[in-house]
């Protein structure tokens, strides 16, 4: 078969592939065609489709990016080891959803509609998970969170339920946040959070943790609006209420603006900043500028290539210097949504393996079957129960800061 | 114009005229009404159309300032970081944004809608649940513009303003949703609508927005209102500034284009009633004008068609007024004066030429010397007669002034006079018969009261009749005519006469004096007289007789007073008058004595003016003094024209013959004298001419008194210098006239004199003549300088002396008449 014609075909076929999308990926998808025309016979080769529903046309987002290329790494390891069902392929669709859950929920509703479409990806955005969860469930589609961490995402009443997450979840981030202040020698915290669902899923997790005795005490809870301009208006609140360290929930734009503003406080009054990892979903060390590096800045994380288990990331790495021209661990952007959705994609193909079809109902019972996966993250030896839909472990949870270079490096391997 | 179809109708002048000023009038009402009902629509309809269009333009400006606020909230809503939050925030806004979003119940006291909807115009919040009019795809595509956007929506008979503005998504800098503002646009408009003024009621409660709908690029009418009405009074731009500027829209307001005439069509109505009524008035009123007119044309038309058969009748025509039908008689009466006096010369010729031809030379001289000897007897004997009676006239008429209080003594002086008057009547007689034979007589015209004849004559019978023990039964029909035209003395003769020979030769019974009269032509009454008595009547070959003069008949026991002239003065004055005198008789059952005469008509207000000097009691105050000098040799008359002018109050000096007169005259310098004619020494003409040719005598006014009657001593009379002519006998009003004629002399009369005397009478140059020349002139002086100062001192100067005048003159000064003044003044510079 001339590849040039299969290629024609599939983009014919391919019903809902954003054009500009598929245009930038040409190359790609033109490398992968051929390489599966070569080996799968064409009445077999029909794909198995994986949406992923990102924030691509954030401002300064990387995160939407790095969770796609985790995502093609990974279905490009699987296709190469002949793809799933006895060789289909399984092929990524995206939709951009610019952190708005109305278009997140429109987007579900698109994916919704293709044929062998198994599951979707979610991105950074809790708040768009969290409004995409009664759709999910009333579509019967699968949502395989790599980043929102609001508790709410997994943890709701809808049984059996269709959200699976490997990823943090606020639960085991504001415990390591505040722990965190403890080690800075803070015992009175103030903590900044966002009017949404995130904002209010960590602070329900600070509150659960608040009951426990060695738990910094919380002074004062401020709440911003999304777009906040003003950032130093609330951190001066909670300077004002006496306490000794800031905990910052918060996404890239609303962190690097408030870290921005604090060039104008006092050096005294630059107390230490332990920030959830929202963070680090976007240029947050080009928009901070060098204020970031005189404060005290430590970031919740769950995944680093550094700590990573070097076997599988150097298989990764070297795909994704081929795929992605990425050199250096260095180099990935937003590593934790890298991390998560490559062991995702993992996990998702064993699940359609297991159940032998792309039947969603079935992938996704399938998804509480799969056992001993080892993946980038870690190893899981049952990623998902009937019980729990999350993947991660507290244990993995650990703090990080940024490095000079804009790095992303653990607090423990500074320590070193 | 030549409206010469007028001619061709068979109608009369009057009714011409009549009829046409009345369709004259019409179409110049109708032309006018017409011409401002135009003008009154067109000023109108152009005030109307300011008005509406300062009316639109409030209600434009209003629009504008209710959508800015509508705008200014959108904006704020739209940038607001809570609504930016809750597009993030699907969960959570349930709560903070519906409670934020119920705040704005209201904008501007107008009920809104408010909503924010995701980027598919899916609303997720909104404050009420009132249906949004709007498609989700225009909202959707609000989002997509990225620019705030307005549209206009009917919804059920309803009209909706919709604005909407995107929310931008801080954090992707994008629009992501959309908040609306919904609400009706009828609440917008306000009620009412309009500011109230007297012509909001001429527009109609519908408006039409014209726009550009921004989003789809088509031009947009939206109507709120009943069915769209046809007229579209003024549009206004709405909306002129910020989001709605794209818009570029229009309110057009409607006006009832039939409410605006009704109101001026009452006009049009009222035009047409006023011109019917104008011709209904104009036409009568101008017919009786006409006919006014007209009558004297008729006149004139009879009398020229009188001519032919009568060159000697004396249809002259009345002259009065001063237009071209008065001009027009006048020469008619002149020429025909010519005609007849040709007519009559002509006559005279002929008759002397036959009496020249029939008789012998000795004959004629005769009859010449014997005629001369008649008329100087005549004239002798009326001055003779006439003198003496004229002293028991004037005396009884000074006895009566003097016993006012005494009725009884005052009915028996009237009796005297009366019985004096018939004696000097009787006198006369003779003398009139011989004037009738003369042909020298003259037929007077003027209007009398013929009610009071008829008293005035039974007044005068009464006496006789009730020596006599015969009564007087008087049956005046109640339509007998009360004002005619006719020779009033003549006819009192008449009827006197008749009378009297009824009252003398009947012994036993008595009068029955019927009157009547009944009308023959519009103008033109037939009185018909009756005398009837209960004498013995007589005898049908005598009644032919009776009627000739010096004729008596010998009656019952036979009367033989009188001169037999009465019947035959009788007869020929009835002649006179255009009428006859019929007797019917039976002996021994009385006589019918009739007098049959038309006479024309005659109006209460024609009545001869005389001013009633008999009332007077003195001079009017504020005159200068009169001095009057009488001339007369008989001491009687001097004595009583003494009495007469010095109980008015005048000065009076008194002469016995010309000689004394004119002493008197150049030693006292009166301004009136009162010549006797006939006097010894020097008569009457003498002193006249004599007085006439001195420098004093220039302003003084000679008065000749004088017993003749005949014309001939008149002319003499003027031709001396006379300026008129006091006849014997005089009365006493006769001669106050003359005095207030020729000296402006004004009396005090009976009555008035308690009133004050406010009437001011019409000043003459002569007036001033009392005021020196100096005086005149400086007043003269003062008036053509306008300086009132000047005017009021000398007024001042001469109000002691002369109070009337200065007060007249002060009335004139205060009107500003200064023409009249100059007028008054200049005659004597």
């Amino acid at each position: 078969m001339n590849p040039s014609k299969t290629l024609r075909l599939r983009i014919k076929d391919a019903p809902v592939e954003e054009t500009i999308m598929l245009r930038l990926r040409i190359p790609v998808i033109f490398l992968c065609l051929t390489f599966f025309s070569a080996i799968v016979p064409a009445q077999e080769n029909k794909p198995v489709y994986v949406g992923f529903d990102g924030e691509f046309s954030l401002l300064n987002s990387t995160s939407a990016q790095s969770i796609e290329r985790g995502i093609r790494i990974a279905l490009d390891e699987i296709n190469e080891a002949g793809g799933v069902l006895n060789g289909r392929p399984m092929k990524l669709m995206t939709r951009d959803n610019r952190s708005i859950p109305a278009r997140g929920r429109e987007n579900i509703r698109r994916f919704a509609e293709v044929e062998d479409l198994v599951a979707v990806v979610g991105g950074r955005y809790s708040p768009v998970l969290l409004d995409e969860i009664d759709l999910v469930h009333e579509l019967g589609i699968v949502l395989l969170d790599a980043w929102g961490s609001a508790d709410g995402i997994t943890e709701h009443d809808y049984r059996p339920s269709y959200t699976f997450r490997l990823s943090l979840r606020d639960r085991y981030a504001m415990p390591a946040l505040l722990r965190h202040t403890l080690e800075k020698g803070a015992r009175r915290v103030g903590i900044m959070l966002p009017n949404t669902g995130w904002g209010r899923s960590n602070a329900k997790a600070a509150q659960r943790y608040q009951e426990r005795e060695s738990a910094p005490k919380i002074l004062k809870s401020v709440w911003y609006h999304w777009g906040e301009k003003e950032m130093l208006r609330h951190y001066r609140i909670l300077l004002s209420a006496g306490v000794d360290a800031v905990i910052l929930v918060a996404n890239d734009i609303e962190g690097s603006r408030l870290v921005h503003q604090l060039a104008a406080v006092d050096s005294d009054e630059r107390l230490p900043i332990i920030s959830h990892w929202g963070v680090t979903g976007g240029k947050m060390v080009e928009k901070s500028g060098a204020m970031l590096h005189k404060l005290d800045f430590s970031v919740v994380q769950t995944f680093s290539l550094f700590t990573a288990d070097p076997q599988i990331r150097d298989r990764v790495m070297s795909r994704a210097k081929r795929l992605f021209d990425i050199q250096r661990i260095e180099d990935v952007e937003s590593p934790v949504g890298f991390g998560h959705a490559y062991d995702l994609m993992h996990i998702l193909a064993h699940a359609v393996n297991i159940v032998g079809t792309t039947n969603r109902a079935k992938v996704r019972d399938a998804l509480e079957q799969v056992r001993d996966y080892q993946g980038l993250t870690g190893s899981y030896p049952l990623p998902f129960t009937p019980e729990s839909h999350d993947a991660l472990r507290m244990e993995q949870v650990f703090m990080a800061r940024y490095r000079e270079d804009g790095v992303i490096v653990p607090l423990s391997l500074e320590r070193k | 114009m030549k409206l010469a179809f007028l001619n061709t109708l068979r109608w009369k002048l009057s009714q011409k005229i009549a009829v046409g000023t009345g369709v004259l009038t019409l179409i110049t009402v109708f032309v006018l009404g017409g011409l401002s009902y135009l003008a009154m629509r067109q000023q109108m309809n152009e005030t109307l159309h300011a008005e509406i269009n300062e009316s639109v333009q409030n209600l434009a400006q209003r629009l504008d300032d209710k959508l800015a606020a509508m705008n200014s909230t959108l904006s704020s809503l739209s940038e607001n970081t809570l609504v930016g939050n809750a597009l993030m925030d699907s969960i959570g806004r349930e709560i903070y944004l519906r409670s934020f979003l119920a705040d704005f119940r209201q904008i501007n006291d107008i009920p809104v809608t408010v909503a924010v909807t995701d980027f598919r115009g899916i609303p997720f919040s909104r404050n009420n649940e009132r249906a949004f009019v709007v498609a989700r795809e225009w909202l959707a595509a609000v989002v997509d513009s990225g620019e705030r956007r307005t549209t206009i929506v009917v919804d059920h008979d309803n009209c909706y303003f919709v604005l909407a503005a995107p929310v931008i998504s801080a954090n992707t800098g994008q629009p992501e949703g959309v908040v609306v503002i919904q609400f009706i646009a009828r609440e917008l408009l306000g009620s009412p609508p309009y500011q109230p003024s007297s012509y909001s009621r001429y527009l109609e409660d519908v408006f039409t927005f014209r726009f550009i709908e921004t989003i789809s690029k088509q031009q947009r009418t939206k109507t709120i209102g009943r069915a769209k009405p046809n007229f579209v009074a003024v549009s206004a731009p709405v909306g002129r500034s910020g989001i709605f500027a794209s818009n570029q829209m229009e309110i057009l307001v409607y006006s009832n284009p039939e409410n605006i005439p009704e109101h001026i069509n009452r006009l049009l109505w009222v035009y047409l009633i006023a011109g019917l009524v104008s011709m209904l008035i104009l036409i009568p009123a101008s017919r009786v004008l006409a006919n006014s007119l007209t009558r004297r044309l008729r006149l004139l038309e009879k009398a020229t068609g009188g001519i032919s058969f009568d060159t000697t009748s004396h249809n002259r025509l009345p002259v009065d007024g001063y237009d071209e039908v008065s001009h027009l008689s006048r020469t008619f009466n002149s020429m025909l004066e010519r005609l007849e006096s040709t007519y009559v010369a002509q006559r005279e010729t002929g008759k002397h030429l036959k009496e020249a031809l029939t008789s012998t030379e000795q004959a004629k001289r005769q009859a010449e010397a014997a005629s001369q000897a008649k008329t100087e007897f005549l004239a002798n004997m009326s001055h003779e007669l006439r003198t003496p009676l004229n002293a028991i006239l004037g005396f009884s008429q000074v006895l009566e002034k003097k016993c006012r209080q005494c009725p009884s003594q005052q009915e028996n002086l009237g009796i005297v006079l009366r019985s004096s008057e018939h004696l000097l009547t009787l006198i006369n007689n003779v003398l009139d018969m011989s004037q009738i034979e003369a042909g020298k007589i003259t037929v007077e015209n003027e209007v009398i009261n013929l009610h009071e004849l008829l008293q005035d004559v039974i007044m005068l019978i009464r006496p006789k009749l009730e020596e006599k023990g015969l009564w007087l039964q008087l049956e005046q029909d109640p339509g007998f005519e009360h004002y005619v035209r006719t020779d009033p003395g003549k006819l009192r003769q008449i009827l006197l006469n008749l009378l009297g020979n009824a009252a003398k030769y009947t012994d036993e019974g008595g009068i029955i004096f019927r009157a009547r009269s009944h009308e023959i032509e519009p103008d033109t009454v037939h009185l018909e007289i009756e005398i009837e008595d209960t004498g013995g009547g007589i005898a049908e070959q005598e009644q032919a007789r009776i009627f000739e003069k010096f004729t008596q008949i010998k009656r019952n026991r036979g009367h033989n007073e009188g001169t037999g002239l009465g019947l035959s003065i009788s007869k020929r004055y009835a002649e006179l008058l255009g009428g006859e005198i019929g007797l019917r008789s039976e002996l021994g059952k009385g006589s019918v004595f009739s007098l049959s005469l038309s006479v024309s008509r005659g109006e209460i207000d024609e009545v001869a003016k005389r001013a009633d000097y008999s009332r007077v009691i003195g001079l009017a105050p504020g005159q200068a003094e009169f001095r009057i000098l009488i001339v007369e040799d008989n001491k009687a008359n001097r004595l009583l024209l003494r009495s007469i002018l010095e109980r008015i109050g005048f000065q009076v000096r008194e002469a016995a013959d010309g000689e004394q007169g004119l002493k008197v005259f150049f030693e006292w310098l009166p301004q009136l004298v009162l010549m006797d004619i006939r006097m010894p020494h020097m008569n009457g003409y003498e002193a006249t001419r004599s007085i006439k040719a001195s420098p004093a005598g220039e302003t003084c006014k000679v008065i000749a008194v004088s017993a003749s009657v005949f014309r001939e001593g008149k002319e003499r009379l003027f031709a001396a210098g006379c300026d008129d002519f006091l006849g014997k006998p005089f009365w006493e009003s006769d001669i106050l006239a003359l005095l207030a004629k020729h000296l402006g002399v004004r009396y005090l009369y009976e009555g008035a004199a308690s009133k004050k005397q406010v009437v001011l009478q019409k000043l003459e140059p002569s007036d001033l003549t009392m005021l020196s020349g100096e005086w005149r002139r400086r007043f003269h002086a003062a008036i053509e300088q306008g300086q009132m100062k000047e005017m009021e001192s000398l007024l001042e100067e001469i109000a002691p002396h002369h109070k009337e005048l200065s007060d007249q003159l002060r009335h004139l000064v205060s009107r500003y008449a200064f023409n009249r003044l100059l007028e008054l003044t200049s005659e004597y510079d």
